[in-house]
């Protein structure tokens, strides 16, 4: 088995309870609330701003051969925010600085570990999250009834170029983790498993409008398993 | 006013919060359970380590040598703080390698440790304000409140966390709160969002708290 296909299957019921998650589903069926997934909208806008940095960084630490890519990611992130502000036009969605609690945890986490950790253990957590919004947006792909009002975002992701650039996410990283140590491949394990869980609180952040009163990110579930 | 009162002032609402909490309550007046107690060493540990990085990143950014070495005295002071967390630690029977970080934690070193390596001296020393100025005011709080209590037994008001509180009522530690504080007043850049700072900061302690609470429970 593969180093990536080992961190997917390490932590499958968290992953699978992600992919289930009742935004999602509500997207596929066509019953989502416009205010939800506005939300979503905003919160993510702050997301992929908040992450260009983070990959900004993970550039610097990488090897040269793999510079080219990640400086594309970033390229790649800010048409992303060209999409949203396009869509938020067409929908009517304000842009807030308000940043959600899991939003701003999940950034800070992102940020921390690129400049602390090794560049293996940010690449990590950059597959982690590149390979959740696939696998997301596909499974909303795949079980859609008709066209969405949001189809924009969902074709964004569930595209065949999206997908070939995870794929190179997951080779590069089984590359990486080929020549690590022991040690480093088990925090490779642990970073994969709680970006899972920033994943999974991001939607369930969107679908229950999480503010500064909710109890935060006590609830997310502490085992990958649970 | 300083900005550092300015900030302590406006955010008390969570401080008091913090005080009010049947955790703090229960360190204040020795009832907090083993268990909880346990949970909140453990994680305080990983926490400080962070912490400890934190004052020596923001030395190694301070403009001048004399904020270099308050930052670095600083985390001289962490260390000591994680010398009384080890052999606490010891007592109790809990292995600190083996710890299991828990999410709230993980949450307050992730923004003290992005702030420290992404931001500046100043807006670092606004992060890391409300840890030290709250656990003062709890540990002089909790020791007055301890004083106060008439009782007909002399060991009344000494109980198995009268040596934590003892650690924050110190005039020692008031001096080092103090002295990060300075380093607001000289270090803050103007014109930054150092308010929601503070703040998460606070609500990062708090969550802490309530994280013992219910971890330990």
């Amino acid at each position: 088995m593969s180093f990536h296909q080992e961190l997917l299957t390490a932590v499958a019921p968290l992953w699978q309870r992600k992919l289930a998650h009742p935004f999602l589903t509500a997207v596929a069926d066509g019953s989502i609330a416009d205010a939800t997934f506005k939300t979503w909208i905003a919160q993510d806008y702050l997301f992929v701003e908040g992450s260009v940095p983070f990959l900004g960084l993970l550039t610097a630490k990488a090897p040269v051969a793999l510079r080219p890519a990640l400086g594309g990611s970033i390229t790649a992130f800010n048409t992303e925010l060209g999409l949203f502000e396009q869509q938020m036009a067409a929908h009517e969605v304000t842009l807030t600085r308000e940043y959600s609690p899991t939003c701003h945890a999940y950034l800070q986490f992102l940020l921390a570990t690129a400049y602390d950790r090794p560049f293996e253990i940010g690449f990590t957590v950059l597959y982690a999250a590149e390979k959740a919004y696939f696998d997301a947006w596909e499974r909303v792909r795949t079980t859609q009834t008709d066209a969405s009002k949001w189809q924009a975002f969902i074709n964004n992701w569930a595209s065949d170029a999206f997908r070939g650039y995870v794929d190179w996410l997951a080779g590069t990283l089984d590359e990486l983790a080929a020549d690590a140590t022991p040690p480093m491949r088990a925090e490779m394990h642990s970073y994969f498993r709680y970006t899972t869980l920033y994943e999974y609180r991001f939607w369930e952040m969107a679908y229950t409008t999480e503010t500064w009163d909710s109890p935060l990110l006590l609830a997310m579930p502490t085992n990958a398993g649970a | 006013m300083t900005l550092a009162q300015q900030l302590w002032e406006q955010h008390r609402d969570l401080a008091d919060a913090c005080l009010l909490h049947p955790f703090v309550q229960g360190l204040g007046d020795g009832s907090l359970s083993q268990a909880r107690y346990r949970y909140y060493i453990a994680q305080d540990a990983f926490y400080l380590e962070a912490f400890a990085r934190a004052y020596t990143l923001a030395g190694a950014k301070a403009p001048d040598w004399e904020g270099f070495r308050e930052l670095h005295a600083l985390a001289g002071g962490v260390l000591h703080e994680l010398t009384l967390h080890t052999s606490v630690a010891a007592e109790l029977g809990i292995d600190l390698r083996a710890v299991q970080v828990g999410n709230a934690t993980r949450r307050y070193t992730d923004f003290l440790l992005a702030t420290a390596w992404g931001q500046s001296t100043g807006t670092t020393a606004v992060a890391m304000a409300p840890c030290m100025r709250l656990y003062a005011y709890i540990g002089q709080q909790l020791a007055q409140l301890a004083q106060s209590i008439p009782s007909t037994q002399p060991t009344r008001s000494s109980h198995a966390y009268s040596a934590w509180i003892a650690t924050y009522n110190s005039p020692e530690f008031e001096a080092l709160a103090q002295q990060l504080e300075q380093l607001i007043e000289r270090y803050a850049p103007a014109a930054v969002a150092l308010d929601q700072t503070y703040r998460y900061a606070m609500q990062c302690e708090y969550d802490f708290f309530q994280a013992a609470w219910e971890q330990g429970a």
